[in-house]
């Protein structure tokens, strides 16, 4: 079973002073960030592969519903 | 996990009785919801996921999580960015033991580590929930996030069962939280359900900053943490955005600015909480 199709969708806000925040990241998402140089996505997805049970900080605002 | 099925299974039998006469949430409205009744939250005797997928934006601890997300609330926050799905119990798919129990493979396949319920608000749906639960061999860690606005009755039902709770800690007092949310109580029910959840399993405690309710509300709730629940782990979320009737409150029109977001995690480590941001 795959998710719902409406499940695929990550919403991404940018405030007007850069700040980016997103609702229902994906790993496709971190690493599309990561890859242009969001430099926060890179190192969330550096914690998770190193060790996915520590409790460094997260640096990607997520709103909540 | 796998050993608290039955454990589960005697919980959703008894859950059953909400359906009759709902006391889940402190509404406590008392409706027969499997004739069709409804309370405040609207909801009948079926639970709907409108939406589940892994996700990777949540606290460290938790990913990748698998969130299904149930319509149906049981609260009116102004400022909520999900209010078609969350205030209308209609949205979605049932939830049925074949439904989640495929879903549940779906996601640990996808590398998921626990299973996440959340909403609009999962606890209006408990007896639906541990009836999908109990159907599943292979049962994940499961986290609860929730408004925290549950009876007694209704944690009682999770203990055991809950590993990690996920509570939204919105308001830092009664009247604002009256004023823009129509809750009654707040504060007291809340404190309450989290001094219980501490007791039952690991507890994150999340607070959205609001524009404009820095004095009236955060500091409040930074200060109950402090005396309370210092050792529970704090998610600062500076996320906020003016949607649904936000617009309609002159100070949640707006958003939370990069200083002020600063100035409240400074508040958080100064009282010596377990913040996360």
């Amino acid at each position: 079973m795959e998710a719902f199709p409406e499940s695929d969708v990550t919403d991404i806000e940018i405030a007007p002073d850069g700040r980016l925040f997103i609702f229902g990241a994906s790993r496709e998402v971190l690493e599309l960030l990561a890859g242009i140089g969001f430099g926060q996505a890179h190192r969330r997805l550096g914690t998770l592969q190193a060790d996915t049970t520590c409790k460094e900080q997260p640096t990607i605002a997520v709103q909540q519903e | 996990m796998d050993t608290i099925a039955p454990t589960i299974r005697d919980r959703a039998t008894i859950a059953l009785r909400h359906y009759e006469s709902c006391r889940l949430c402190e509404h406590r409205c008392d409706v027969r919801r499997s004739g069709g009744e409804r309370g405040i939250c609207k909801a009948d005797a079926t639970a709907r996921v409108y939406r589940h997928r892994v996700e990777y934006g949540e606290e460290l601890q938790l990913v990748p999580s698998h969130l299904f997300y149930l319509s149906g609330c049981d609260l009116r926050c102004a400022f909520c960015i999900a209010e078609a799905n969350a205030f209308d119990p209609s949205r979605g798919r049932e939830l049925t033991r074949e439904l989640f129990r495929d879903a549940v493979e779906w996601g640990r396949s996808q590398g998921a580590r626990n299973v996440q319920w959340v909403g609009g608000e999962p606890t209006i749906h408990i007896p639906a929930i541990l009836n999908a639960m109990s159907g599943c061999e292979r049962l994940p860690p499961i986290v609860w996030k929730s408004d925290f606005y549950g009876t007694p009755g209704a944690f009682a039902l999770l203990d055991g069962i809950v590993e990690t709770y996920v509570a939204d800690f919105k308001f830092g007092n009664d009247a604002c939280a009256l004023r823009i949310a129509s809750v009654k109580n707040y504060v007291e029910v809340v404190t309450r359900n989290l001094r219980t959840a501490i007791g039952q399993g690991s507890l994150i405690v999340r607070h959205l900053l609001l524009p404009g309710h820095f004095d009236c509300c955060y500091r409040p709730i930074v200060r109950w943490m402090q005396e309370h629940l210092p050792e529970a782990t704090f998610s600062l979320r500076d996320g906020y955005l003016p949607k649904w009737r936000a617009p309609h409150f002159v100070e949640l029109a707006g958003r939370i600015s990069r200083e002020t977001a600063e100035r409240a995690a400074d508040v958080a480590r100064l009282a010596g909480l377990n913040l996360v941001i």
